[in-house]
């Protein structure tokens, strides 16, 4: 026993249990997983290089925003990158092993007129066994989704859930002069304008269920509300009491919506029906209540409101008629967004040097800043799966869009340069 | 005066097209989208050619909205930061403008109310109709008939000065009047 | 953020306030009040528990019984034997390129007078076989131990550093090298990857106990309690997967329980 009492003295345990030894391990030593992206290679012979680039970029940009891995260099990869072996029996995990990789993604595509097929192979290097292979076919226009598509199903390999990169981010841009409702990819990519309103289009929430939208626009002279299905295109005026008919957001099962109305002269939060029609009227105070954020099991609504004097934000009961404050801190917080798996809640705090984005638990503890630094980053709204958030900011003069991981770290720009994007919403899987 | 009745005239029919737009409203949609999968080809398809935004593109009223024509004699009004209450130089000029009002009869108008690009989007349209809420009802308590100003809020969407410094934001804090036409 | 009202018209001119001197005054009682205060233990500071100091020696197999050395610890002797000194700098260049074991001691016990019962390991564990990547640690590790040789006997003619002791900063035995547990420690972070974004929660702890034949060997190993994660699990045992064997015989059997947790990543 006592020629073990010199390991007590080395190791410091303060609840070590007297009699032995023990070794505590409090984080990884490789806190990412050092992944290899090899180019696809061609199938039959038809060599499109610009194809297997544009799909690694793709996964690329997707894999890194995760977080989850470190892209080892291509320039550093040995003869089993430019070999189409696909079956793990026949890819040579030694090489990439000696690279330090832990995962590998390989794959192959053919090209055939318009058509594109693409088979992807996610490795684990150290247990030698294919983690998940999918195979891809459609247009060439097509890849970009693919790709995505892919990525998703990595990360489910990886951590069990998917990731969101087959998605859409609506915004407002105004490119044509006017104010109009655009959607992108994660990325950036693939932009198309969804409205022709040439008036001014705020605000636009994804339905939950279908392609649909919802989003307030002065087309008809009043801020009203419209839903637009997006595939075909139809449109229907939702409401347009007078007034302020703003800030739609649907429930997280799409069967209701919470809204901003100000009928009655003040900006108030109802709950409509699909159909319109109002279900109740949830605030009931002097001052301005709006921005609601439903909680994912849809029995809370966060809001912004000034009834105690500066705007701040407050957590409403559906059911019943309780009302609370959730943040105490910061003269100006607003357009709260509720993370969809429910335990924090997104927000935009002015200060002295601006908005920031900052996210707090429902209970009103844990506020944790997540942007800083001048300009103004405002708007965050969720990730279908809570991984990150998207974002609107001006820091660089531009009022622009960006994506970040729910901590704050790995932020990137993703709207291309010229004219204005702004209120982003992030669609469900799509 | 002629013209004036012209514009009544024209409002009364966006109003009445407007009306006849909403009542055409087809059922929720949501019943009918059979199509899932991705694919660009179908996105692409989707450019927003919906036969009901044909209808309402042709009124006039958008032009009144973001384009509206100032009236010469009712001036603008300014407003502190995040506040809607009225400045005694804000009550002078709407004095003036409610003189002007009385003594044009058949003039009716959109009173507009704006912010500074700072703040929520959602928050600051809520304070713009506040705003424009309190140059109406002080115009209307000093003589003007509630029913010839309607109030609409454009938040912080239509800037009178884009630029980002304490003086646009001062300028852009306001109440604007407009004809309507 | 609010617009300033306009700074009312006086008070420009700068003279010497009477009040002056008066909040000086004030202004130091307060200062004085607060450094007496955060004498007196009434500010309750947060105490962050102590950190784990591991001492890692990367070049020097580990030892059972290790005893202080440098860099931390102080110069003398552990033990009250006469030691000469000189041979306390025992890392020796490693010539040979071709005989690759990974495990294979350099450090030469030092002659302790009070021989311990167990003496320590002067064979290397027999040669296994390597494949590529083990082959370029060897190759990197003898690489590393010339360069440190170099060093140290660079340092031996500038200064008397180096003749301190070699071992673990905190030691009090008799061998030179680090402990056991430090080396086990040291390994198995390095061998653990696992990204905080690959599971929900970073307050995920698992324990396993591991157990070493006297040769050095990873005979068995059992997860004590888990996490309940299954990925956090899975990285945990291929870390512990990678330990084939300890690079010197402890020279008798022991298990060792280990504590994975991600209690760095807790506070960013």
């Amino acid at each position: 026993m006592a020629r073990y009492g010199w390991i007590i003295v080395v190791l410091l345990f303060a609840w070590c249990l007297p009699a032995g030894a023990q070794v505590v391990i409090s984080a990884p030593g490789k806190q990412t997983i050092p992944l290899a992206v090899t180019d696809f290679l061609p199938m039959d012979g038809t060599t499109r290089p610009e194809v297997a680039a544009e799909f690694n970029e793709v996964i690329s940009w997707d894999l890194d925003l995760s977080g989850l891995f470190g892209l080892i260099p291509k320039e550093s990869f040995l003869g089993d990158a430019s070999r189409l072996t696909l079956n793990s029996a026949e890819v040579d995990f030694g090489q990439w092993r000696l690279l330090g990789a832990e995962a590998l993604i390989k794959g192959g595509y053919s090209v055939q007129g318009d058509n594109l097929i693409i088979e992807a192979r996610l490795f684990d290097v150290v247990s030698r066994r294919l983690l998940t292979g999918r195979r891809y076919q459609g247009k060439v226009a097509d890849i970009r989704h693919m790709g995505h598509t892919f990525a998703d199903q990595v990360l489910k390999a990886l951590t069990g859930e998917e990731g969101p990169f087959n998605t859409r981010i609506a915004y407002v841009g105004n490119q044509t002069g006017h104010k109009e409702l655009y959607l992108m990819d994660v990325d950036g990519k693939n932009i198309k304008r969804l409205t022709d309103h040439k008036s001014i289009i705020l605000n636009p929430d994804f339905s939950p269920v279908g392609k649909e939208i919802l989003f307030t626009s002065y087309r008809a002279g009043n801020p009203d509300l419209y839903r637009k299905e997006i595939y075909s295109g139809r449109e229907a005026r939702y409401s347009y009491r007078k007034g302020l008919n703003i800030a739609g957001r649907y429930r997280a099962d799409g069967k209701e919506v919470a809204a901003t109305l100000s009928k009655d002269g003040n900006a108030e939060i109802y709950l409509l029906g699909l159909d319109s029609a109002i279900h109740k009227k949830l605030t009931n105070s002097w001052g301005i209540d709006v921005d609601p954020s439903w909680s994912p099991r849809g029995d809370e609504i966060a809001f912004v409101s000034d009834r105690l004097g500066n705007p701040n934000i407050f957590i409403a009961d559906v059911l019943g008629r309780d009302v609370r404050r959730l943040t105490e801190s910061g003269k100006y917080n607003a357009t709260p967004a509720w993370s969809p798996k429910g335990d924090r809640i997104a927000f935009a705090r002015l200060d002295e040097g601006g908005f920031n984005i900052y996210t707090i638990r429902p209970d009103g503890t844990d506020e944790r800043p997540l942007t800083f630094g001048a300009g103004n980053k405002e708007h965050p709204r969720w990730s279908p799966d809570g991984r990150f958030i998207v974002y609107s900011s001006d820091e660089t003069g531009e009022k622009a869009l960006y994506i970040m991981r729910a901590d704050g770290s790995g932020a990137r720009r993703i709207s291309p340069r010229g004219g204005e994007y702004r209120h982003p919403a992030w669609s469900p899987s799509w | 005066m002629k013209m004036q009745n012209v514009g009544k005239m024209m409002f009364v029919a966006v109003l009445a097209v407007a009306l006849m737009a909403g009542c055409a409203k087809k059922p929720a949609p949501g019943d009918t989208m059979g199509t899932t999968e991705m694919g660009t080809t179908q996105e692409s398809s989707q450019q927003d050619t919906g036969f009901q935004e044909q209808a309402i593109q042709e009124t006039p009223s958008m032009e009144t909205t973001t384009a509206g024509t100032q009236i010469m004699g009712l001036e603008r009004v300014f407003f502190e930061f995040d506040q809607y209450t009225l400045t005694p130089e804000a009550r002078t000029v709407l004095a003036n403008n409610a003189q002007y009002m009385k003594e044009n009869p058949m003039v009716k108008v959109v009173v507009e109310g704006h912010c500074d690009e700072r703040g929520s989007d959602e928050y600051n349209l809520a304070l713009g109709e506040r705003r424009a809420a309190a140059a109406k009802n002080f115009m209307v308590s000093l003589g003007v008939p509630a029913d010839r100003m309607t109030i609409i809020s454009y938040g912080e969407e239509i800037p009178l000065d884009p630029r980002n410094t304490e003086d646009a934001w001062a300028k852009n804090r306001r109440v604007e009047f407009k004809a309507v036409r | 953020m609010t617009t300033q009202k306009p700074i009312p018209p006086g008070r420009h001119h700068a003279v010497l306030d009477p009040g002056l001197g008066r909040m000086l005054i004030v202004s130091l009682a307060v200062h004085l009040a607060v450094v007496a205060l955060f004498f007196t233990g009434l500010i309750p500071l947060r105490q962050t528990p102590p950190r784990d100091v591991y001492y890692v020696d990367l070049v020097n197999p580990p030892v059972k019984n290790p005893r202080a050395g440098r860099p931390e610890a102080p110069a003398e002797s552990p033990k009250k034997t006469v030691e000469p000194p000189k041979k306390e700098v025992a890392v020796k260049p490693k010539p040979k390129v071709e005989t690759p074991p990974a495990a294979k001691p350099v450090t030469k016990p030092a002659p302790a007078a009070k021989v311990v019962k167990k003496t320590p390991e002067k064979k290397p564990p027999p040669a296994k076989p390597v494949d590529d990547s083990s082959v370029q640690n060897a190759l990197d590790r003898i690489r590393l131990k010339q360069e440190i040789a170099r060093m140290s006997q660079n340092d031996e003619r500038s200064s008397g550093f180096s003749k301190a002791p070699l071992g673990m900063p905190t030691g009090k035995g008799t061998e030179a090298g680090p402990s056991q547990e430090a080396w086990i420690h040291d390994f198995l972070k390095s061998a653990w990857s696992l990204s905080k974004y690959q599971v929900g929660r970073l307050d995920l702890e698992a324990t396993v106990q591991l157990e070493f034949d006297a040769r050095g060997n990873l005979r068995n190993y059992q997860f004590l309690k888990k996490s309940g994660d299954t990925r956090f699990d899975d990285s945990v045992k291929k870390a512990i997967l990678e330990l084939k064997q300890l690079p010197s015989e402890p020279g008798s059997s022991f298990d060792l329980p280990v504590v994975f947790n991600l209690k760095d990543l807790l506070e960013k």
